[in-house]
């Protein structure tokens, strides 16, 4: 990760050149893609299904309706989801509850594709704290500020964090950069640090009265598995991967996407 | 053939020409100098006149040895770009025979005296050998002006770059740490500076490089596919001599001289760059407080303590230094140390014992509010290495024992958190690499001469600590716990290496060869480009030792008096227990780094054409590659072969030198190879409404294709016995080609449902001058 920061501040010193330009794809047949969650928060459990298109398509991805999707959990709760909306299938009795495991069964075009995922027991985000920015990166006289999250890993490898932000600018404020919705996975897991108090830094950079809304996820290894390939083909990773390739996913049976059992915390934060 | 082997070496051994002694044999030996530094000079030509069947070369430290039947002899010795010398011997004795050639002098209008036999090329047994002198570096344009060996073995056939401006390469489809790069005998881990835009070697300090491509003789050994053995000087033991340049980003500085004339000499030269000095000229704080250069020192000390012992000390020092602000740093480099003794045994018997020491290593420390971290990271070798060499009629031996221990950390980091100091270490690993070797080299009739070899090669890892073994999948199958310095795991395996030359008369020859090689340490490196963090590891109870055979087979010949070279070879090479790694692989700082590595095997083959003008006043080179480049991992692309990224079909290199007047000259190089293998999407779909690429094949797609011409202008402002003055200027990438660094795929950044394509180049046109000296 740093080293890709070093490599992209290289690139920039020597001068190099980005365009965008027309590239010949080949069109994979269509392929199923599932997006699945369940939360520890009154949210309904929902599973959205679509497919694959050519890849320089402009228009949103076909909905894959009248599949049979199924979700169940360890505790012996069991339920049909109803899809409301082509493509979205909702769950009406059950809802997650942390420390269960729950399992998603999709039944489509003849073929059944099966998932699990554990729900963490809540993982409180005590705090949002915002200290002057020192890193190179941001340039200009002006001053700048990021803002840190602290929270307490439990003890046991495998925790796995995603910090979702959304920046309300004051009037004042002129990065426009920050006007954008965040496209970034801002991952941090637990690997090298469990059990640990853990101070992470979101790398966006605020300005005088901005403010920060930050969601903190947490959830099992094989969703931070998914969220890390993910972000690795995702998202401007200039020296990324060398051969990119398919997220790993926990859907069995051949599908796209992940079905995720994610417990989470929001916080705001104003620089004053 | 491993079992049938050694007895068909024997039998070899016994009816080699050696065994017959039919008429009283002498031997003439000795040393090969250049009269004006006494630099020792390797390769030099020792021939019979008027019987150029009878000769040899000298060795890599000037040393020779002929032995013919009595009588009376005018011995030729020579070397491209030197006058040759005649000396008469009468063979009633052994006899010993020192020369000191003179260089041919390099102005155009004298009539230049040349070795009667510059044909090496045909009559060595050698293939698929690429030999550079560091002068023929000199008129060659490169980027910023800073002559590199690396660079320019990237213009010869058969060896493709990593990326535009990277120091790394591929040798006919081998991997980047399949290149054994030697300097003085030391491992070389990591060649490249600024990471990759330069490449370690000064070649100020170096005197000869040779590229082993195919048929490895039996002395080398460790990586499958190439040597890069490089040497340095030894320094002038006539005259102190200053040489050095000053260039837009970087300046260099050689001093040389005797310590005691004849007998000893010195060599100590130095680089820096200073092109952060560029980046405190902005204005901005975020850039002037970066730091980001490189420096490198090479010294190199011999001394002659008698006609039969020599001895050398020589090293090399180099330090990346990479930072922003106080938040980032890191720097990395590589230190080697080489102890040699030449000692010669009687006029047929030479030898020579090195002690080596060469270590790798980066550091990086971050220091952020809240948290500081350092991190640290080294491989470390101790080498024990004795070769020796025995001259005899028409026949020359080889043998020799190699003995490396290896000390690797993988990495320490030592965090600061809230006045906390923790520290954590992945375990650190050694290894024992044991190898020795027999070779022999012999004529089996007039025409027909051959070089037969074996290697037996042996990796101990060592412990101590607890060592895993996973599955298939990559999850802990069993974990044993191992004392300090107890064996975990052993290979060992056999190394045969042969090579024949058919040498049809003497400007044709053809050659074929086989070489098995094995290889113990791998480089793990899952991104586009080298970096300074990719992590060196062992065999292990994971990790089998890696195989390659290649075969070759070339058709050499010469033209124009040896004006001319020519050669095409074709070669064919299979590799097992090739590593790749799975979707997401942590390979910094992870203790189950082993798990994420997947094994499958690979291929690779191709024909090359080369054709070089070595005299003139238009000379180089032009050389073409047609090859083919496959790996094949179970668990990639559905077990199917793909293309390998470094998969090259054209290939094309030009390059031209012309002397345009005394003072002025020009030089131009021009390449074009087919893109990169690379993996694209071939279909898309949304996560989080964002749009992913959804891949279904490995590499199946292409870069566009690669060419760029430099071009450079040399301008002699002065030049007397002494003293030098000249301009190089150069322009890389002269008409400005927009070569594609990298294509990815990404949302558009407005509307994220929908994709977009964006080509990143490096490099435009860039101009540069430099100012080079001598006195």
């Amino acid at each position: 990760m740093r080293y890709k920061f070093l490599l992209s501040a290289l690139l920039a010193f020597f001068a190099s050149c980005q365009k965008v330009i027309q590239v010949d794809l080949n069109s994979a047949a269509p392929t199923l893609v599932v997006e699945a969650a369940v939360t520890d928060q009154s949210i309904r459990p929902v599973v959205k299904l679509t497919q694959t298109t050519d890849y320089f398509n402009p228009s949103l991805p076909p909905a894959v309706t009248g599949a049979i999707v199924t979700i169940s959990d360890d505790a012996g709760n069991k339920e049909i989801m109803t899809e409301e909306k082509p493509g979205f299938y909702y769950a009406n009795k059950i809802n997650g509850v942390g420390g269960r495991t729950y399992f998603l069964s999709v039944q489509t075009g003849g073929k059944e594709y099966t998932a699990h995922s554990f729900l963490n027991p809540p993982i409180p985000l005590d705090s949002l704290t915002y200290q002057k920015d020192d890193s190179p990166q941001s340039a200009g006289g002006k001053k700048r500020y990021v803002v840190l999250a602290h929270f307490h890993d439990p003890v046991g490898k495998g925790n796995g964090y995603r910090f979702q932000t959304q920046i309300t600018q004051a009037a004042s404020s002129t990065d426009t950069s920050n006007a954008k919705p965040d496209l970034s996975y801002r991952l941090f897991t637990d690997r090298l640090q469990d059990g640990e108090n853990i101070n992470y830094q979101i790398r966006r950079t605020l300005e005088l009265n901005d403010q920060m809304q930050v969601v903190m996820y947490s959830f099992d290894q094989n969703v931070y598995d998914y969220y890390f390939t993910l972000s690795q083909i995702t998202g401007g990773q200039q020296a990324a991967s060398a051969a990119p390739s398919n997220p790993n996913t926990n859907i069995k049976g051949g599908a796209l996407g992940y079905f995720g059992a994610l417990s989470f915390q929001i916080k705001t934060i104003t620089i004053r | 053939m491993i079992s049938s082997l050694p007895r068909a070496f024997f039998l070899f051994f016994l009816l080699s020409p050696a065994v017959f002694f039919a008429q009283e044999r002498f031997t003439v030996s000795g040393i090969v100098k250049d009269a004006r530094n006494g630099e020792l000079m390797i390769g030099a030509s020792i021939l019979v006149k008027d019987q150029p069947s009878l000769g040899t070369v000298s060795n890599d430290y000037g040393f020779f040895s002929l032995t013919l039947p009595s009588g009376r002899y005018v011995i030729t010795i020579s070397s491209l770009g030197y006058q040759s010398q005649d000396q008469s011997v009468v063979l009633d004795k052994n006899r010993t025979l020192s020369a000191a050639l003179t260089e041919a002098s390099t102005s155009i209008q004298e009539v230049v005296v040349q070795g009667e036999k510059a044909n090496r090329n045909i009559v060595g047994t050698e293939t698929s050998v690429n030999r550079l002198e560091v002068k023929d570096l000199k008129n060659i344009p490169v980027l910023f002006g800073e002559k590199d060996i690396l660079k320019t073995i990237q213009l010869l056939p058969g060896v493709k770059s990593a990326g535009e401006g990277n120091a790394g390469f591929y040798v006919r489809g081998g991997g980047i740490d399949q290149n054994l790069i030697l300097l003085d005998e030391a491992t070389v881990y990591n060649a490249s500076h600024l990471l990759g835009f330069f490449s370690v070697f000064n070649s100020d300090a170096i005197k000869e490089v040779n590229l082993i491509k195919g048929g490895m003789p039996a002395q080398y050994g460790g990586r499958l596919s190439s040597v890069l053995d490089i040497k340095m000087n030894d320094g002038n033991n006539q005259n102190y001599t200053a040489t050095g340049g000053l260039g837009l980003i970087s300046s260099r500085l050689t001093v040389e001289g005797p310590i005691e004339k004849d007998k000893s000499s010195f060599v100590v030269s130095g680089r820096r760059t200073y092109a952060d000095l560029f980046l405190k000229l902005s204005k901005d704080s975020a850039i002037n407080k970066n730091t980001l250069y490189f420096y490198d020192l090479n010294a190199k000390a011999n001394y002659t303590l008698n006609d039969k012992n020599r001895f050398y000390l020589s090293g090399y020092f180099g330090r990346d230094v990479l930072g922003f602000g106080t938040a980032f740093g890191i720097d990395w480099g590589n230190t080697t140390a080489t102890l040699r003794w030449n000692h010669v045994f009687n006029n047929q018997f030479f030898s020579n014992t090195s002690l080596i020491y060469n270590d790798y290593k980066y550091n990086i420390n971050i220091s952020q509010t809240g948290i500081a971290l350092n991190i640290h990271s080294a491989i470390r070798d101790y080498n024990l290495k004795e070769d020796m060499e025995y001259y005899l009629h028409n026949q020359t031996l080889r043998f020799g024992v190699n003995s490396v221990y290896h000390n690797f950390v993988p990495g320490t980091v030592s965090r600061v958190t809230d006045s906390i100091t923790k520290d954590t270490s992945l375990l650190r690993k050694y290894g024992w690499e044991n190898a020795v070797y027999f070779s022999d080299e012999f004529s089996i009739s007039k025409r027909l001469k051959a070089n037969i070899g074996l290697r037996y090669s042996i990796f101990s890892l060592l412990g101590g600590g607890e060592f895993y073994t996973y599955n298939k999948d990559g999850s802990v199958l069993d974990s044993a716990f191992y004392g300090a310095g107890n064996i975990v795991k052993t290979y060992s395996g056999f190394e045969p290496r042969l090579a024949l030359n058919y040498v049809i008369d003497a400007a044709d020859a053809v050659k074929f060869s086989y070489a098995r090689t094995r290889q113990y340490i791998f480089l793990l490196s899952n991104t586009t480009s080298t970096s300074p963090t990719d992590l060196w590891v062992p065999v292990s109870n994971n990790i089998k030792p890696q195989q390659a055979d290649q075969y070759d087979i070339g058709y050499y010949k010469n033209l124009k008096d040896n004006i001319y070279e020519a050669s095409v070879e074709i070669y064919y090479k299979t590799l097992d227990n090739q590593i790749d790694y799975r979707n997401g692989a942590q390979l910094r700082f992870n203790q189950n780094v082993e798990s994420e590595l997947i094994y499958g095997s690979g291929k690779s083959y191709g024909v090359e054409f080369f054709v070089k003008k070595r005299k003139g006043r238009l000379n180089g080179w032009v050389g073409y590659t047609l090859s083919r480049t496959e790996r094949q991992f179970d668990e990639v692309n559905g077990g199917k072969p793909f293309p390998a990224r470094q998969d090259e079909t054209h290939d094309l290199s030009i390059v031209g030198i012309y002397d345009l007047s005394k003072k002025w000259n020009f030089s131009a190089t021009f390449v074009y190879n087919t893109g990169n293998a690379v993996t694209f999407p071939s279909g898309r779909y949304l996560i989080d409404n964002h749009a992913v690429g959804y891949y279904t094949e490995r590499n199946g797609y292409r870069l566009p294709p690669y060419h760029r011409l430099d071009i450079g202008f040399n301008y002699t402002a002065m030049k007397t016995a002494k003293r030098e003055s000249t301009w190089n200027f150069s322009v890389y990438n002269a008409y400005n080609h927009k070569n594609a660094y990298t294509i990815t795929f990404r949302p558009n950044p407005d509307n994220p449902i929908q994709t977009q394509a964006v080509e990143t180049s490096l490099f435009g046109i860039i101009p540069s001058v430099t100012w080079n000296f001598k006195f």
